[in-house]
């Protein structure tokens, strides 16, 4: 085995709708916050955590590659697995299925200087950066409404993402990986422009657009948009 | 003869795995596959095994913090004589002073790299409580914050959370940079190792790298010439894990230690079980009367049920004057 290139993909996300990735709420209050987003505890600077854009990306490709069968997280000791080389397998499948290192690695995705600077005077005129959406629950019967409140980063917000991809050699010259770049992560890319990102996703949260996409340089925006799901 | 260099990064996401030595030789090895074959890996180990190592790394330091070297204890009766040095005997009040003073004092781990060279190179521990209950003055660079985050797994049918899906991880969040220092063997190429480092700067550090953690960028990487030598130094401070064999010390003057069980990663063909057999190893800090081996530290073998895995654990270790 033997590392034959990593590729990096750089680009930036736009949020084209409200977009909602939990946090925890430390505290309950009246009138208060029950829903926060996820924000960096030392700068409160919001974030889209790489768990998040990963586990949407794994999910998406679970269901494009039939691996979904009892709901839970698939996991199979199958070499070539797409899912399971791309994304990881539990260490008893790895043992066994021998294919090496999860080849994806998805950081977190931090706001663009511009989105900081709009969200910055979005809060000096309004108090707060995000947006505080009020849903609630009507009852069929009795037309009673239970409202909820919960944060969404507003539409419009832009955050720059990088994935980097190891392509290896193991035996294949990295055959393989790289045909598992396009099959996989460069599909995934596209999937989650379908269904979006974060919570809500059913109900319009969370559709993003990529406004910059280079892979190991090379603008492939385009190519992404021009993929076909199914 | 060994050259010794700054790695100093800055994390741009939170970490989970804190920067101890031996992960750290455990990435830099895994580097080596990656990288350059297994055949290179095998080479680089048998330089350990044979106490050759071609680099020996220390543990992390936050904001240029050192560990806080312990030559001596403030002993009881020591108390009222310290009072006295620096207040004078005019107030019984000031007595007390002094006792919260070096409580607080007492509470410290870390010290930054003037205060660590001074008490290198002779300074004691009670001239150092001195200034410190006169200045009162810490400096703290950076800021740091562990916490724990809620993650969760969603039912692929249900879209839903799993039952008993909640987890959290504790993260690690600094707004501040680390420095690591690797003392390099002159024959060992220096544009390898910083492959090796920078093989590392794109993949990440720790658990979860493909998720986003453990992410960093480097602020430097260059020749550390700032350890001053110490004349008629006669002891050792260690700053990374270490494990000691016979004659790598006289004398413990003080010493922390803790009992690590390692986990093979499993990239590779590992074996069946991924923990290694528990260990001890003193921590950054611990200072020793030195003894005669030129290359202080151990490597244990027979430590995994596999033989060809090994525990580093070679300390970076600098002269001081106890």
């Amino acid at each position: 085995m033997r590392l034959k290139s990593i590729k990096e993909i750089n680009g930036t996300i736009k949020l084209l709708t409200g977009t909602r990735i939990g946090g925890s709420a430390d505290l309950i209050e009246i009138g208060g916050n029950d829903n926060p987003v996820i924000r960096n505890p030392l700068t409160s600077e919001l974030y889209i955590p790489g768990s998040s854009l990963k586990g949407k990306i794994r999910v998406l490709t679970e269901w494009l590659e039939g691996k979904v069968e009892g709901g839970e997280v698939h996991s199979c000791d199958k070499n070539d697995c797409p899912v399971c080389r791309v994304f990881g397998r539990s260490a008893q499948n790895s043992k066994v299925a021998k294919s090496g290192p999860t080849r994806i690695s998805i950081k977190d995705a931090y706001l663009t200087e511009e989105s900081k600077r709009e969200l910055e005077k979005l809060k000096n005129r309004t108090g707060l950066d995000t947006e505080w959406k009020y849903e609630n629950n009507i009852n069929r019967i009795t037309s009673e409404a239970t409202p909820r409140n919960l944060e969404r980063i507003p539409a419009g917000i832009e955050f720059d993402f990088k994935i980097t991809y190891k392509v290896l050699d193991m035996g294949d010259n990295g055959k393989i990986d790289e045909d598992m770049f396009e099959k996989v992560v460069l599909r995934g890319l596209k999937a989650i422009l379908l269904e979006g990102i974060g919570g809500g996703t059913s109900r319009g949260n969370g559709q993003i657009e990529f406004t910059k996409l280079l892979v190991d340089g090379e603008d492939l925006k385009d190519s992404i948009n021009n993929i076909v799901i199914g | 003869m060994y050259k010794t260099y700054l790695w100093k990064v800055k994390p741009t996401s939170s970490y989970i795995t804190p920067w101890q030595s031996d992960t750290i030789y455990g990435h830099l090895l895994w580097a080596v596959l990656f990288l350059y074959g297994e055949e290179e890996l095998n080479e680089v180990i048998e330089s350990f095994k044979s106490y050759k190592p071609p680099f020996i790394c220390s543990n992390g330091f936050v904001n240029d913090e050192f560990p806080l070297i312990k030559k001596k204890l403030i002993l009881r009766e020591d108390v009222k004589k310290i009072s006295q040095d620096i207040y004078g005997d005019k107030n019984p009040n000031e007595l007390i002073k002094t006792i919260r003073g070096i409580k607080e004092s007492n509470k410290r781990k870390t010290t930054g790299f003037n205060e660590f060279e001074k008490l290198r190179n002779g300074s004691t521990n009670e001239e150092l409580l001195k200034s410190f209950l006169k200045e009162k003055k810490v400096e703290k660079k950076g800021v740091f914050s562990e916490i724990p985050i809620m993650h969760n797994v969603v039912n692929r049918l249900s879209g839903v959370t799993e039952e008993n899906g909640i987890y959290t991880l504790n993260e690690k969040f600094l707004d501040g940079e680390i420095s690591i220092f690797i003392k390099v063997r002159e024959d060992f190429s220096l544009e390898k190792l910083d492959s090796l480092l920078q093989y590392i700067e794109l993949n990440g550090f720790g658990k979860k790298v493909s998720s986003g953690k453990g992410q960093i960028e480097r602020v430097e990487f260059r020749e550390f010439n700032e350890f001053e030598n110490v004349e008629n130094a006669n002891g050792f401070v260690v700053l990374s894990n270490f494990i000691p064999k016979f004659g790598d010390y006289n004398e413990v003057v003080s010493g922390n230690i803790i009992t690590k069980r390692g986990k093979t990663s499993n990239d590779i063909d590992t074996p069946e079980f991924p923990f290694k057999k528990p260990f001890v190893c003193y921590i950054p800090g611990s200072l020793f009367k030195r003894g005669d081996n030129k290359i202080i530290g151990n490597i244990l073998k027979n430590i995994h049920i596999d033989s060809r895995i090994i525990q580093v654990g070679i300390p970076f270790i600098v002269e001081v004057k106890i």
